[in-house]
């Protein structure tokens, strides 16, 4: 095109815009939406999930005001006749409206985005670890079911400081409650991934990292450690349950019986520990 | 193009005298950044206390005196490298003052060790003193080299009555020279009032 | 006579043909001399009197002490000595003067500093680490093939994911601007050398010696903590892990003197009329990324410095057991290992930038806009680390102003965006096959930048932290990112630099193949991560073979593609040997109007910039466009 192209480029690629964003927006919110990770375990989980359908909807437009005009440019603008002369294009060297309707709508969307992050976060702290003293107690937190998750190399084993600081080797929560995980570690650091309940907490010797979970209704929980912690750091992951109170209150019961004779050997519950020596070859 | 004697024109003058200034006044950055790593060490070690072990045993602290003594060599070194650069009726006599003395403030660091009475196992505060130290006294030495470089060029330019040489070149050595170790003296100041005063 | 001996054509080379003096032989010889020297040495030291030794049975002072001696004694061997005791007895400064275009490839193996022939070793030698790096990546995606360990170790494993990892983001710091920035700067600001030949010619050789010194950890037990090293995981590492301080020691070191040099040669050595509103917008982004370099690169060297005293010298500044901390690590590393990503980016924004308006015949669109986004990138990338450490426990209240801090990022980013978009609108788009690579870098890094925003949002990042869907988002950014552009760049400045045409078939094929592989290889990845797959591990949920086997195969096609570029350099410049045009693409900026190859000296007259820097276009009639009017300097 010349320089007299009075072509209405920029209505096209609008309506291009357009377009696509409204097919694609609904299908992402219906239809990706209810899939996106980490499901509905936990009230945080479910959260996440908004959070995650929220983002995905926002990137829509993003996307799409991308790749249109960069699909529309080389379809429209490309030089089809490479072997002839070689012509330029008119010597725009910006647009000052353009670069300002750029800067204030990409600067609303990172606010928005920044401040819809920090008020879901403030809501019920999201299920992520939030260090010895949290900035995010949700409601009736006094009362949480309080659990302890010491990591190790290469496992992860539990304590429930309410039942007399049994340790036990898998995780059973009850449905219906406010779980106050402690997570801590005896080594190096770890990472405590409980998927379905939507819970990331680091492991870090020495540092009481605490993360709060809703349950919601009884179902399995995938645990991994997502931290790198040595050799077999790939072998480190569970299941975990969450039950009905009923079940869990027979479980922890067994539980205490179980391994009572090893709670004995126990140090006594604390918030943090140091092995010694926790330095070199610990 | 081709590149015969007679067409080539040389780049100019001021060229390799002011990218070196530049370059000084960066490393100062890099310098800051690199110490900077020891001051949040020594600040979030400290704030933290994991294990009560910010001081492990009875006596970790150094005695005032020797770190005293190591902080006047250096500041001394500073200041006679600031002045060599800036009066060049005795650069020479000045910049080999700066030399002695900065030799002098890294071997009462080495010496302070001998004397110290904690070891670098002794906790956080132990490990941070350690470490910034003698990475310090590294750059210490590091120092030493670009002043005896700066210093002996100027001196066996003046024995030949700069034949060879060209003094602004070598004055704007010196100027290079002087605002780096001026500043990693500073930064010596301010390690000195971080281990032994606050 | 002047002190500073300036470069004259005239200069006799020094003769040093033969294979003693001053070269890789020697360099070698000297180098292991040096290890073994040193490493006895090291075996001296009592491991009774060092707490660390009699708990682990190791001396690791031995093999630190070995890697200090092999590196000096190869630098001397290479001739990096006979300057510095020049100076210490006295000699007056002298800039090094270029060899004249000597025939053959000897110039190669010793010091060069010749900024052409230095970004050619670069060239070369950051492409066989990035092979070696490519290899491991092969090898995680073999042993992924199926849920449980079939072909390596649980050991080995990671130590082939932490090589990977230490590889590509130590190495390919400098695989843009090694090459590239030294290359094109002394070119393009006219000033036909770097402010510090000797340094230039010393970064390389340091990372080459980086590099060895990494591959050597499959000799000492290997590493099992990542490109991250995260601590105290590190403290127990085996003398692998000492491998893995060496290599980044020698890389942060390389980095911060690559940086001051080039910084200080932009900053001061601009020929008359390369003004700051001329500079090539590469130059900018090769600016940005040496103040990036030169501030955040020490901070990493002094945190492997304590982690090394850790090891060697009863620090515990990592061990919670004795006052340290695992935070403190985790603090310094991130705080350089943000900026660093962004000395993989910026070079990339900058070279689809340089680009750009040559193949749509345009001038750049924004220039200031597309400066302060670069610019406004570097600064604000001291200010985010703590977003790797969302779930970490550290500063928990801290988090919604990371939050913020990263979003804001995208701000900057986006400028880049909006001047690619500006550029191509209304051009006159020539498809070659540097085109082609920039349009796959606009694709990629979108899907990587859009992908980051889930990470930097805290509810989101809880599930998508440590896991693949973080994997996916840098490898959108940094492979899909830098290394398109990096392709686009060769392709652009190969013939230049090699005096050859490239099959312009061929390459299409490549960048077809390679951006179609690329994004089935790391597109699923982001599923894998959102369904719960940990990054680093060896086995994973049988659910998830489908995916990763088709992950697998699609790396390995990824892999053939860039063996298939191999090839097409190798057809280009040792078979078909057709000689490059001056100018092939029409390109107005200043590299392009020298010879193919461009003489010893660049130019013998030092120029003279003036005008614009993008001289592209038709004047626009003041009449024209009602939709997009043209404001020529409005930003
Ligand atoms: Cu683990
Ligand atoms: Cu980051």
């Amino acid at each position: 095109m010349n320089t007299a192209d009075h072509t209405p480029h920029f209505r096209r690629v609008a309506l291009l815009w357009l377009i696509a964003t409204a097919i694609l927006t609904p299908i992402v919110i219906f239809v990706f939406g209810p899939g996106l990770p980490p499901g509905n375990g936990s009230a945080q989980a479910a959260g996440q999930v908004t959070d995650n359908t929220v983002l995905l909807a926002l990137s829509v437009p993003v996307a799409m005001a991308v790749l249109v005009t960069l699909g529309y440019e080389i379809w429209a603008f490309r030089e089809r006749d490479l072997t002839g002369p070689v012509l330029d294009g008119p010597a725009i060297t910006g647009n000052s409206s353009v670069q300002m309707w750029w800067l204030i709508i990409t600067t609303s969307l990172v606010l928005f985005l920044a401040g819809f992050g920090s008020v879901r976060l403030l809501e019920d702290g999201s299920g992520g670890g939030q260090g010895p003293s949290p900035l995010v107690n949700p409601a009736g937190y006094k009362h949480a079911l309080q659990v302890q998750v010491l990591a190790q190399q290469w496992n992860f084993t539990y304590r429930y400081p309410g039942y007399g600081g049994v340790e036990t080797p898998m995780l059973e929560l009850p449905a219906n409650t406010l779980v106050e995980f402690h997570v801590t570690s005896l080594d190096v650091v770890h990472s405590f991934w409980a998927y379905q309940l939507g819970v990331k907490a680091d492991a870090n010797p020495g540092v009481d990292n605490i993360a709060y979970v809703n349950t919601t209704h009884p179902t399995l929980i995938n645990i991994h450690c997502a931290e790198l912690c040595g050799v077999w750091h790939g072998y480190m992951f569970q299941t975990g349950k969450v039950v009905s109170k009923a079940d869990f209150a027979s479980w922890i019961q067994g539980a205490q019986k179980t391994y009572a004779p090893a709670a004995k050997n126990l140090t006594p519950y604390s918030k943090t520990y140091f092995p010694s020596p926790l330095g070199r070859g610990a | 193009m081709d590149a015969t004697h007679e067409t080539f024109q040389e780049e100019p003058r001021e060229w390799a005298a002011r990218s070196l200034t530049a370059a000084a006044k960066m490393w100062c950055g890099s310098l800051a950044f690199f110490f900077a790593a020891f001051v949040f060490a020594y600040f979030y070690l400290k704030a933290l206390d994991l294990n009560h072990g910010w001081t492990i045993g009875k006596h970790v602290s150094p005695s005032g005196g020797l770190g005293v003594a190591i902080l006047a060599a250096y500041l001394l070194s500073g200041l006679l490298m600031y002045l060599a650069a800036r009066r060049p009726s005795d650069e020479i006599s000045m910049g080999v003052a700066a030399i002695v003395l900065a030799l002098l403030g890294v071997g009462l660091q080495f010496l302070e060790y001998a004397f110290l009475g904690f070891g670098p196992a002794s906790g956080g505060y132990a490990s941070v003193f350690f470490g910034w130290t003698a990475t310090y006294a590294l750059g210490g030495l590091w120092g030493l080299y670009w002043m005896e470089t700066s210093v002996a060029a100027l001196w066996r330019a003046r024995r030949n009555g700069f034949a060879q040489a060209d003094p602004g070149m070598l004055r704007n050595g010196m100027m290079a020279c002087s605002i780096c170790w001026t500043f990693f003296v500073a930064i010596g100041t301010i390690m000195f009032v971080v281990l032994y005063l606050v | 006579m002047t002190a500073v001996a300036t470069p004259s054509p005239t200069a006799t080379p020094r003769q040093r043909n033969g294979l003693i003096g001053f070269n890789l032989l020697t360099g070698i010889v000297l180098g292991v001399a040096g290890w073994w020297i040193a490493y006895l040495l090291g075996g001296l030291i009592h491991g009774a009197s060092i707490k660390a030794f009699s708990e682990t049975g190791q001396n690791d002072i031995q093999i630190l002490l070995g890697y200090a001696g092999g590196v000096l004694g190869f630098l001397a061997g290479l001739g990096f000595a006979n300057y510095p005791i020049r100076r210490v007895l006295g000699h007056p400064p002298e800039i090094p003067t270029h060899e004249i275009d000597e025939p053959g490839l000897a110039k190669y193996f010793r010091i060069s500093t010749d900024h052409k022939i230095i970004s050619k070793q670069y060239f070369v030698g950051i492409a066989i680490f990035f092979f070696v790096g490519g290899l491991n990546a092969m090898l995680i995606r073999t042993e992924l093939l199926s849920p449980t360990t079939h072909v390596f170790g649980a050991n080995q494993y990671l130590t082939i994911v932490g090589m990977h990892g230490a590889m590509m983001l130590g190495m390919m710091t400098s695989g843009m601007i090694g090459p590239f920035a030294n290359y094109l700067v002394p070119l393009m600001i006219g000033s036909r050398r770097m402010a510090f030949p000797r340094i230039e010619a010393l970064t390389f050789w340091l990372l080459m010696a980086a590099g060895v010194v990494l591959v050597s950890t499959i000799f000492f037990g290997g590493f099992q903590t990542g490109w991250t090293g995260y601590e105290p995981l590190s403290d127990q590492g085996t003398a692998g892990y000492d491998a893995y301080l060496g290599f980044f020691t020698l890389v942060s070191i390389s980095m911060s003197l690559l940086g001051l040099n080039l910084a200080a040669t932009i900053v001061t050595m601009r020929a008359p009329g390369m003004t700051w509103s001329r500079l090539p917008i590469f130059v900018w982004s090769v600016l940005a990324t040496s103040m990036l370099m030169v501030l955040a690169a020490p901070m990493l060297t002094a945190t492997l410095l304590m982690g090394a005293m850790d090891r060697t010298a009863d620090t515990g500044f990592f061990l919670p057991g004795v006052g340290g901390s695992a935070f403190l690590w985790e603090n310094l590393f991130w705080v350089f290992g943000h900026p660093e990503v962004y000395v993989l980016a910026i070079p990339g924004f900058g070279i689809v930038l340089e680009l750009l308006p040559v193949f749509a015949r345009k001038p750049l669109w924004g220039y200031r806009l597309a400066v302060a986004g670069m610019m406004g990138v570097a600064l604000f990338s001291f200010f985010v680390w703590q977003h790797h450490l969302f779930v970490s426990g550290i500063n928990a209240d801290l988090r919604p102003f990371y939050m913020l801090s990263t979003e804001i990022i995208s701000l900057p980013t986006g400028f880049t965006f909006l001047c690619v978009l500006g550029t191509l609108w209304r051009g006159r788009i020539r498809m070659t096959v540097p085109m082609l690579f920039c349009l796959g870098w606009a694709f990629n890094f979108l899907f990587g930048g859009i992908s980051g925003v889930f990470n930097s949002d805290v509810p989101s990042d809880v599930t998508t932290h440590g896991s693949f869907f973080v994997m996916a988002h840098f490898h959108y950014t940094i492979m899909g990112g830098l290394v398109f552009s990096l392709f686009a760049a060769i392709y652009y400045w190969g013939p230049k630099m090699t005096g050859y045409q490239f099959n312009e078939r061929l390459g299409k094929i490549q960048f077809w193949a390679m951006f179609i592989s690329f994004n089935s290889t790391f597109g699923p990845l982001f599923a894998v991560g959102f369904l719960g797959m940990p990054r680093r591990v060896v086995t994973y949920p049988s659910g998830l073979t489908g995916l990763n086997v088709w992950v697998s195969i699609s790396a390995f096609v990824l892999g053939l593609s860039l063996l298939f570029f191999l090839w097409i350099l190798v057809k280009a410049v040792v078979f078909d040997r057709i000689p490059a045009e001056d100018n092939p693409w029409h390109s107005k900026s200043i590299e392009w109007q020298l010879p193919t190859p461009i003489p010893a000296y660049d130019f013998n007259t030092i120029p003279t910039f003036s005008g614009d820097p993008y001289p592209y276009g038709e004047p626009v009639p003041a009449a024209m466009g009602g939709e997009m009017p043209a404001t020529a300097g409005a930003m």
